[in-house]
């Protein structure tokens, strides 16, 4: 008998210690997740963090070094298969088959999770009209654009109609309309209830998800509802600034020790503050008193990608923002 | 093995049915067997069992090493696993298609060899046991050699060739067994080809070399160590990753 029950009819996925080590290599530090069911849950961090491990040991095809969990209240260790056939998973660069047309790589997912023969044809063309692929089913998937792959992928996911689907990175390389798209498609079926648990470095599509979970360095740093993480987890002052030269205002402004980080994203420099006192009328001042010009300085909302960074090593800031902007993330 | 039909069916879809691979499967073990045969005195009724051995070897266990490293460069192969298809469905539906193929493209040079030469079948269970456990066995080979660490085809096609060709020469085909030294005799049993080859020539109504059953027990064995050292492999290697 497991040690602990978790409440399945709330709980679509709950971990408690989960962790997973490569040798010596530490790649998932005792990990405690809980993801209700119909949720649109947002794993986050940088590469390396430990979220696809986490994805692989949730889907049951890695096996946790220690800790436990329960996906759809499934044990992950002694029913991994069941696991496996309850849920939906699409792997980053999609994994279709490019010698497949678009309805071989459906059919094939289909028999693979043994749609019943019966229902598969109704099933098929469901899944065409979900991604749009209707009047393409003879076009092979290798010769898609990328935003068709990508929808090809999540109906091959969706095709037995699980409870829950995993997406890890489904809009890495997607031209930025695709990404929209997939994301009202994404948002859509978690309205309908199937939750959802979706890895990402786009810090823009990080606000998109009901909760956000920040993992870095194998542990969960942050969890929560992004406007509570915002509110109660990032309790610092945000401005940002426009100067005539912003390169001279971000060397000054780093100097100051009011200043946690500065940010310079074209002609507009942005400032996460070390104090709660720290406001635009204090800002103006001390860029005025080191002869340094700005045009304006407003109080601005965290970003998504603030907070993932505000939980990041002092030493480390830096570099996971260089990380995350060369990823695709909208300049903060 | 339901699943496993649905792999095989992938696999013969994707990897079998292009035209270089059925070409490779029956141009290569003729060619290759007839740089050694012309110019020595082989009745031209025996070529067609050596022909049929070398060409069963060669088809059955030319695409599987190539497969999962493709597929693992690919991320199919990561997809797959997460499905509920179990590692044993995969390499059995690996097998399955590779020993089909491999069959089917033998049953080519089979009909042409008697048709045009004098051989006839004169021990047809030994025949259809030789191509069936055969091409299981020469698959299975295959899908080990897929299950070695590395995802670069390059790499698997150069060990596949360095396992493959020393099977094939230790193996009696190109020279029938009691015509080599008593060194080549006691190394001949360690390739499957060598009771592949001596089942099919029984078949064909020459002599074998060992009982029709030890060859039939032989390639069994092969094909289930094989495949067990195959999913051993797999399994570590998925866990590290």
């Amino acid at each position: 008998m497991p040690s602990w029950a978790p409440d399945a009819g709330r709980l679509a996925v709950v971990t408690r210690g989960l962790t997973k080590r490569f040798g010596r290599l530490l790649a998932v530090d005792h990990l405690d997740l809980e993801v209700r069911r119909g949720e649109l849950y947002g794993f986050l961090g940088p590469n390396g963090a430990g979220k696809s491990t986490t994805l692989r040991m949730l889907c049951g095809i890695l096996e946790p070094s220690e800790g436990d969990g329960h996906v759809l209240g499934i044990d992950l260790r002694r029913h991994p298969e069941r696991v496996k056939s309850s849920i939906g998973y699409m792997s980053q660069r999609f994994s279709l088959y490019d010698d497949l047309t678009v309805e071989e790589n459906l059919t094939f997912y289909a028999r693979v999770y043994m749609v019943p023969r019966a229902g598969r044809a109704a099933r098929l063309q469901q899944m065409l009209r979900l991604g749009d692929l209707v009047g393409r089913e003879r076009q092979l998937a290798g010769q898609l654009s990328g935003g068709y792959r990508q929808r090809l992928a999540l109906t091959c996911a969706l095709v037995h109609g699980p409870e829950m689907v995993f997406l890890d990175e489904p809009t890495a390389g997607v031209d930025p309309v695709s990404r929209r798209t997939f994301w009202a498609l994404v948002r859509r079926l978690a309205d309908q209830g199937t939750t959802i648990l979706i890895t990402t470095h786009y810090m823009d599509e990080a606000e998109l998800c009901d909760t956000l979970g920040f993992i870095y360095q194998g542990r969960l740093i942050a969890h929560g509802p992004p406007a509570r993480i915002k509110a109660e987890a990032f309790a610092r002052p945000v401005l940002e600034l426009q100067a005539p030269d912003p390169r001279l205002a971000a060397e000054a402004l780093a100097e100051w020790d009011a200043v946690e980080e500065v940010v310079r994203a074209g002609a507009r420099v942005r400032v996460i503050g070390a104090r709660q006192d720290l406001d635009a009328a204090a800002l103006t001042a001390y860029l005025r008193a080191h002869g340094v010009a700005a045009e304006w300085v407003t109080a601005v909302e965290p970003t998504v990608e603030d907070l993932f960074v505000s939980f990041v090593d002092r030493e480390r800031k830096a570099r996971v923002r260089e990380q995350l902007q060369a990823l695709g993330a909208p300049p903060a | 093995m339901r699943a496993a039909l649905v792999v095989a069916r992938k696999d013969v879809l994707i990897y079998y049915f292009k035209p270089p691979v059925v070409t490779f499967g029956l141009v290569f073990p003729l060619f290759f067997f007839l740089a050694f045969a012309v110019g020595r005195p082989v009745p031209l009724s025996s070529l067609v069992s050596s022909v049929l051995a070398m060409a069963l070897f060669f088809s059955a266990s030319a695409v599987g090493p190539l497969i999962t490293p493709w597929e693992r460069q690919a991320r199919t192969w990561e997809r797959l696993v997460t499905s509920p298809a179990s590692l044993e469905a995969i390499l059995a539906g690996d097998v399955l298609a590779a020993s089909v193929f491999g069959a089917g493209i033998t049953l080519l040079p089979l009909v042409l060899g008697l048709v045009v030469t004098p051989a006839r079948i004169t021990a047809p269970l030994e025949l259809v046991a030789g191509l069936l456990l055969g091409a299981l066995a020469f698959a299975a080979l295959g899908v080990l050699l897929a299950a070695r660490g590395t995802d670069a085809p390059s790499e698997v096609m150069m060990l596949s060739n360095l396992v493959r060709l020393p099977l094939i020469f230790v193996s009696g085909v190109l020279v029938p067994l009691d015509q080599v030294p008593a060194w080549g005799r006691w190394v001949a049993p360690l390739s499957p080809l060598t009771y592949g080859a001596d089942l099919l020539r029984g078949g064909l109504g020459e002599a074998r070399f060992f009982p029709a059953w030890v060859d039939a027990l032989a390639l069994v064995a092969f094909a289930t160590g094989f495949l067990a050292l195959a999913r051993f492999l797999h399994q570590r290697r998925d866990r590290a990753a």
